[in-house]
């Protein structure tokens, strides 16, 4: 086994795979930013190196730094964790120049997968089914607006290098294509450093199921059930369950061979997912893989008893698939809520600052994978998720029931978080029937706003806030200042007699 | 005790009054008796005409975040709540238009320039934080008269990006 593996992430993905190593017993070096000297993941590894500036690309997306960082830590291994270099191949290449071991699929099935485009050819051939779309990246406008022609409007545009909703965008006409590509093109540059992007038909109001798969560098693989990802809004996940209520034991049969025949067409080792399009008629399309360990990856976790950080870590070991496809099962039913710092009164815009105060809800069941505390900055320079609340219950009903407790049991203060939003989301009733597709958010959600009854609990914050500021003038008070942080927490790292 | 407390843009007055270990708590319109305990220096138990409730407080500035049975409320003494140039319900001063910025972030594209025309609903600028595009757009028929800002400067929230006149 590894000795010591580096973790080129930050945010709640960092402190997961350093506590994945923790229990395995490997050494973890954390690599941040400027701007992330005092975050979790630092707190917690064992060692941690500055990378550099805030931007990503002169800090989580430099290559160069990172393979200084784990040279200079002499760690045998990098978990690239999601996001930032976990799908980008050159790295992954580089990593085997380098001799350090890179949790994750070989350089070569990262290519392929990662090329969305690419794949999809690979797929074809291989007899899996397809959407129809683009065979090659577009080039000039009059090229695009070609391409959406014969494919027909609406048409939806995708990254060829990427994944996360990051570059997409659905077109309904010639009129939105301009700046829709344009835009498309900018934050897929700013994403994944590079900007071709690609058309495909807009499958309407489709589900979006995903299986989860592990594979050896022997060639055994196995799926672990699916995930349903449908309530996203503007393509960006927020809440994912398992199973998915669309998924009878039959169609899961099947598109779970399906899933691992794509993994093994690409030659493709470790931890992936195989996400599918589920139309209204029960039709099945391969989407992509996602070559990476993925944010809502706790829920497979939560119902089949498999830690998959610690399957990637093995896997990347040259350890066997410790199981048989027939040895998995799922048990219970769970749901994870993506925790973002955003505003959902304010068309959800981002919301930074010092998050003054922190409570997780706990209890049987609930699962809190997250790199806040009490006193954090969260930055406008990365992703708005802060944290993922994840609840098991023996079905989906209780696992629903547990998650909405949970969320008003969640206090973050000092940012705006869609928790009301999510509380909401759970209890409309299409929700509770398992009516979740994709035009779920703008179908249900859009006319959301602030609604239940804040009168009573009004009267009790004015009167907390009242007492409190009595008792701050008293001399004799209770308590003298609510302050935001504790400061043995702003102290950041300190070695006692150095 | 009297105390006058900014919440969601309204005023509220409240007195107290704290006999033993008792508060007495007049709100205007209700009377509450108030038991109350410090948990830890963000965490008060109140015990409100015999109904337990735990509050979660925070203080950052003039503000204090409280939180109560899954919302949050941000609470600040009178004297502390900023009183900004008065706008119309168009968002106009003195029939000018201020198009603030939504939130701190990076000026990516400013998409007019001084002196254009623009329509309802166009594009002016393109703001970027947390590696997502926001757009706005213009609410209202009118002319650029003046753009603070040039591309890939930092902005922060409630700066005003430029200044739209009506066109009338």
């Amino acid at each position: 086994m590894f000795k010591k593996i580096l973790i080129a992430n930050r945010g709640e993905i960092a402190v997961r795979i350093i506590r994945a190593c923790k229990e395995i017993g490997i050494e973890t070096v954390a690599v941040y930013s400027d701007v992330d000297k005092k975050a979790l993941h630092v707190q917690l590894a064992d060692e941690a190196y500055l990378l550099g500036p805030a931007p990503p690309l002169e800090s989580y997306l430099n290559i160069d730094k990172i393979i200084q960082a784990t040279k200079k830590s002499k760690a045998e291994a990098i978990h690239p964790g999601y996001g930032f270099l976990a799908e980008n191949y050159l790295f992954s290449k580089r990593c085997e120049d380098e001799k350090i071991t890179f949790i994750g699929p070989n350089s070569k099935a990262l290519r392929l997968v990662g090329d969305k485009l690419e794949s999809r050819n690979t797929m074809t051939q291989a007899k899996i089914p397809i959407i129809p779309g683009m065979k090659m990246k577009g080039g000039s406008l009059k090229d695009f607006e070609e391409q959406a022609e014969k494919i027909g409007y609406p048409v939806m545009l995708k990254a060829s290098a990427g994944g996360g909703g990051k570059g997409m965008r659905i077109i309904h006409s010639k009129e939105e294509l301009k700046s829709s590509v344009e835009a498309g093109m900018r934050e897929a540059k700013s994403a994944f450093g590079d900007e071709s992007v690609y058309l495909e038909k807009c499958i309407e109001r489709p589900r979006h199921i995903e299986f989860q798969v592990l594979a050896d560098n022997y060639g055994n693989a196995a799926h672990l059930f699916e995930r349903e990802c449908s309530i996203q809004r503007r393509h960006q996940k927020i809440i994912e369950e398992t199973p998915s209520t669309a998924v009878t034991p039959e169609l899961r049969t099947e598109m779970g061979k399906t899933a691992v025949k794509v993994i093994q067409t690409a030659n493709y080792n470790n931890a992936g997912t195989v996400e599918f399009l589920l139309d209204e008629k029960g039709k099945y399309y391969f989407l992509e893989v996602n070559a990476r360990i993925q944010v809502e990856h706790p829920i497979t976790e939560m119902v089949t008893g498999v830690d998959l950080v610690k399957s990637q870590i093995r896997i990347a070991n040259c350890e066997k698939l410790p199981f048989k496809q027939e040895e998995l099962s799922q048990r219970g039913h769970a749901i994870e809520c993506r925790i973002y710092a955003e505003d959902p009164e304010n068309d959800f815009l981002p919301s930074f600052g010092k998050v003054l105060f922190i409570k997780e809800p706990s209890g049987p069941g609930i699962r809190n994978d997250s790199g806040l505390y009490s006193g954090i900055e969260v930055t406008m320079h990365y992703d708005p998720i802060l944290a993922k609340l994840i609840c098991w219950g023996e079905n989906r009903e209780s696992a629903r029931r547990k998650a909405i407790q949970a969320l008003s049991d969640y206090a973050i203060l000092g940012i705006k978080t869609q928790v009301n939003y999510l509380k909401d989301l759970l209890s409309h009733q299409e929700f509770v029937d398992g009516n979740t597709r994709t035009d779920f958010i703008p179908k249900n959600m859009s006319e959301w706003k602030e609604k239940r009854s804040r009168e009573k609990l009004r009267e009790t914050a004015l009167i907390a806030g009242a007492i409190q500021s009595m008792e701050k003038t008293s001399p004799k008070g209770k308590m003298v200042k609510a302050t935001g942080f504790d400061p043995w927490i702003s102290l950041g790292r300190w070695e006692i007699g150095a | 005790m009297e105390f006058e407390f900014n919440l969601e843009d309204k005023l509220y007055k409240i007195s107290i009054e704290k006999k033993g270990d008792t508060y007495f708590v007049d709100l205007g319109n209700s009377k509450r008796e108030v038991e109350f305990q410090v948990i830890s220096s963000n965490c008060f138990s109140l015990t409100i005409d015999g109904h337990n409730q735990t509050v979660y407080i925070a203080e950052a500035e003039n503000k204090r975040f409280i939180f109560v049975q899954g919302e949050q409320f941000v609470i600040q003494e009178k004297e502390a709540a900023k009183v900004r140039k008065k706008e119309d319900e168009a968002g106009l001063v003195d029939g000018k238009q201020l198009v603030r910025a939504p939130m701190p972030g990076r000026i990516l594209k400013i998409l007019v320039s001084e002196g254009e025309r623009v329509r309802k609903k166009q594009s002016l600028v393109i703001v970027e934080a947390m590696k997502m595009e926001h757009e706005i757009k213009s609410a209202l028929d009118g002319i650029v008269k003046k753009v603070n800002f040039k591309e890939n400067q930092m902005v922060d929230t409630e700066e005003p990006i430029m200044e739209l006149e009506e066109e009338k």
